[in-house]
């Protein structure tokens, strides 16, 4: 069997990685395993990130023994199925570039403080202290 | 957005003699001007494809409307620009076009249309700024900036003392400058003289202009309600700078306008009061409708009449184009990413499809300048969105009170001290055939308002009162009840471009000067223009202030604005000291006609009104305002608006591991950067259960795209 090595330095929860392919080599699987959770016996290990049977897996741990790796697994759900992953339609609820900035965000943090703003509308009465401003009212003609 | 219906069709206006056309020029104006329509924007790469051929670069995004491309020059190319970053969605692709330093022909766009579609000109006339405006441009990165400004402390004169300063100067001193003129390019400016003064300076550039526009051009739209195709304005004619109504960004520019030989007049007051300072220009600005320039202070319009916008405004309107501002001239791997941080671009700035919105650019300073103004343009398109017009606006209230007051019994006069003066001298000397009555008994009220009536309410001047035999004088006698005072108008910004705009986080109450506070629910007030009117019955000293919200009334409180006088001298010693300085100097002239034959009026004073009352319908007014209008005169003449905001805690990278609150459906694969997803179906992946279980955790979770 084949395992290919790639260097992987994406987050874990990133979907469409980048991983750099370095090599292949043979190698056995360890034992009874999971294939979500696999062990493989190699001769040397070369790179953070493979590819086993069209599946990526990060690597776990490495264990030496009897002039052997045993390379411990965990498989990449999102890159493995990437592809399909980017064609499900559905409803983002968080986004780091898009912004509905009319849903209430109960993730933000707002302090005690509030900021108040005091103007006057710069127009007004047309004031006036003298002139004609009396009223007089006079019974006549 | 919403167009105003006057101006989509041909209207013709007559003032006096003069007439004002409107073409129908607007409608074409704004046929891709919508703004609600993020992706009409649209640098397209098949559009910039085109562009590249370097063949009618323009017409490939700008058609003024369907069928009728924009006359261009088809010669210019439209190769200076880069792709700095781009984006598919739903299968359309847009692009990030930046400029990068290069050493020639850098300008986007040089040559334009004359508004009237009959000439091309060189950048000179408003065919830059419109083309700006008309089609959106939107995520230009301008590398370099020339604006030549005017130091406002000095008298700006056609182009003197200008000065060429950056957009960095521009934003550090916005109040500081003037600007006439302003140009986004390269390098320098060609212009003869000033050569060597392009700051930053880049060395080996040759001048080359990317936008170039006259603030004249900008404000002579061809929405001007003048007939552009006699822009010469030939003798005789008068043209209407109307600003406000006119201007597209729905608020009328913070300009500043050069009229040498003045001749600014109010067109509808018949006597030609001219303006000319400093004050003259913002009182012509407050009421833009109603200013008119003579034509005989204008030779050419290029030369006498300047218009000039302040910094402040000029920023505004850059930003509400939609443009980044890259003031480092090396824009070398700049992506909407790092914009963020270099250019201070708020990231609410950039939607999906990465076009800006003009809302937050440079922080809270530039927030939009668009505003609801009195043809029905309103942002916020969810309040009065079907308000053509200003109809029912409340000045269009009219009453016909006119007959009420010749006919009642009463009349009231407008004075001023000399007149109390007068009257009061009249009332205590000589003597008629009335002599067994106390004459002081037929002045029934006597009330100060803090404005000049004369000026403001209709009135007879010089009106002959006379109560019996006897002749008090000559006195302006009010012949109308109702004056509507308009007090101003405040658009409300939003402080945050979000949620927090609203309540319970945001809260907005506007005080009414002589009524009372009035709490206004902020989604009606945010983004929207606060109008206070004050309707003043000058008779009962009952005024109304009504609160309009983009022109619409929304309500309005009531409260006295008129403070009694007294007619005798027991009322006069409790309500002296609650009058201002001004009114107290007249007590004194009352008080001595009180101890003369005003004593005693007000004991009779009540009977007199009620055998007025049953003779007329018209109730005299005894006592109004009470103590409240007399010291309410102490106070701001002005609205006041509060408002409450919070403060909020936003951490750096907040979007990139907690993300902005989105809930918009697409394909995953369209999102990009940290994504929290809502009851993703995971039943068309192929892989086995567990896995498809892990997936929907993950994505519910929060993944990166």
């Amino acid at each position: 069997m084949r395992i290919d090595y790639y260097n992987c330095y994406d987050d874990s929860k990133k979907v469409n990685k980048s991983p750099v392919y370095v090599a292949s080599s043979t190698c056995n699987i360890y034992g009874t395993c999971n294939m979500d959770r696999p062990a493989f016996i190699v001769s040397e290990v070369l790179g953070n990130y493979v590819k086993f049977d069209g599946t990526y897996y990060f690597i776990d741990n490495k264990i030496y023994s009897g002039g052997k790796w045993i390379i411990q697994c965990t498989i990449d759900d999102l890159y493995t199925n990437a592809a399909e992953i980017n064609n499900i339609v559905a409803t983002a609820v968080r986004n780091e570039y898009t912004v509905n900035s009319d849903i209430q965000d109960n993730g933000l943090q707002l302090t005690v403080r509030q900021k108040n703003i005091i103007k006057d509308f710069g127009t007004g009465i047309p004031y006036a202290a003298t002139g004609k401003v009396f009223l007089v009212g006079i019974k006549g003609e | 957005m919403k167009l105003s219906n006057k101006y989509s069709e041909k209207t013709v206006e007559t003032v006096g003699t003069i007439q004002y056309s409107c073409t129908d020029t607007i409608s074409n104006l704004f046929h891709l001007n919508d703004r609600n329509v993020d992706k009409s924007i649209v640098y397209t790469m098949p559009a910039l494809s085109e562009c590249s051929l370097q063949s009618n670069a323009y017409t490939t995004f700008y058609k003024k409307d369907k069928d009728q491309p924009v006359l261009v020059d088809g010669t210019r190319a439209f190769h200076s620009c880069d792709i700095t970053n781009m984006k598919t969605e739903n299968s359309q692709k847009y692009v990030v076009i930046g400029f990068p330093d290069r050493t020639t022909n850098g300008q986007l766009y040089m040559y334009s249309y004359n508004e009237d579609k009959t000439a091309v000109y060189n950048g000179i006339y408003a065919g830059n700024i419109k083309f700006l405006r008309d089609v959106p441009v939107k995520n230009i990165l301008c590398d370099c900036w020339n604006i030549q400004a005017i130091d406002v402390s000095h008298t700006p004169v056609n182009y003197g003392r200008v000065e060429l300063i950056t957009l960095s100067d521009l934003i550090s001193n916005p109040d500081k400058y003037i600007i006439g003129t302003f140009q986004m390019s390269y390098a320098l400016w060609g212009g003869t003289g000033y050569t060597g003064i392009c700051k930053p300076l880049i060395a080996g550039m040759n001048g080359s202009n990317m936008f170039f526009a006259e603030m004249t051009a900008l404000l002579n739209e061809p929405v001007f309600s003048y007939n552009h195709f006699n822009k010469s304005l030939s003798g005789g004619t008068t043209f209407l700078i109307n600003f406000k109504d006119n201007s597209v960004y729905g608020k009328m520019p913070d300009a500043h306008i050069d009229v040498k030989d003045s001749d600014f007049y109010e067109r509808t007051a018949g006597t030609h009061t001219f303006y000319e300072t400093e004050e003259s220009d913002t009182h012509v600005l407050l009421k833009t409708t109603a200013y008119a320039v003579q034509n005989s202070a204008i030779t050419t319009m290029s030369t006498q009449l300047k218009p000039y916008m302040r910094g402040s405004y000029f920023l505004k309107m850059l930003a509400s184009l939609g443009l980044y501002f890259v003031t480092d001239h090396n824009v070398a791997g700049v992506t909407p990413d790092n914009l963020l941080q270099r250019s201070n671009i708020a990231l609410g700035e950039m939607n999906s499809s990465f076009c800006t919105t003009g809302r937050f650019i440079m922080g809270q300073e530039l927030l939009r300048s668009k505003s609801p103004n009195k043809d029905g343009f309103t942002v916020n398109d969810e309040f009065n969105p079907n308000k053509a017009s200003k109809d029912d606006d409340i000045n269009d209230i009219t009453l016909n009170t006119d007959r009420m007051l010749s006919s009642g019994m009463i009349k009231y006069y407008a004075m001023n001290l000399s007149d109390l003066n007068e009257l009061v001298t009249n009332l205590n000397t000589g003597q008629g055939i009335l002599d067994f009555k106390n004459y002081c008994d037929f002045v029934v009220s006597c009330d100060v308002l803090p404005f000049d009536i004369s000026q403001h309410y209709l009135v007879a001047h010089n009106a002959q009162c006379k109560v019996g035999d006897r002749i008090l004088g000559n006195f302006d006698r009010v012949e109308n009840i109702l004056h509507n005072f308009y007090l101003g108008s405040y658009y409300v910004q939003p402080q945050h471009g979000s949620f927090l705009d609203y309540e319970p986080y945001t809260t907005v109450s506007v005080h009414i000067p002589y009524c009372s506070d009035v709490i206004i629910p902020t989604n009606l007030a945010m983004d929207n223009e606060i109008k206070i009117d004050m309707i003043v019955n000058v008779v009962t000293g009952v005024c109304r202030g009504v609160v309009s919200i983009n022109n619409t009334v929304y309500t309005s409180t009531v409260g006295n604005i008129s403070t009694p006088y007294p007619l005798s001298i027991e009322s006069a010693g409790s309500i002296r000291a609650a009058y201002v300085s001004a009114i107290t100097t007249s007590v004194g002239v009352m008080a001595a006609g009180a101890q003369g034959n005003f004593v005693g009026v007000g004991t009779g004073l009540l009977g007199v009104a009620q055998s007025l009352t049953a003779a007329n319908t018209i109730t005299p007014k005894v006592v109004n305002g009470g103590g409240d209008s007399s010291t309410n005169i102490m106070l701001n003449d002005t609205p006041v608006i509060y408002m409450s905001t919070p403060v909020e805690s936003l951490p750096a990278g907040y979007g990139h591991t907690y993300g902005y609150a989105c809930n918009k459906s697409d394909q995953v694969g369209n999102f990009s950067g940290f994504t929290v997803f809502a009851n993703v179906d995971t039943s068309g992946l192929s892989c086995d259960n567990d896995s498809k279980n892990r997936i929907k955790a993950l994505l519910e979770s929060g993944v990166y795209i």
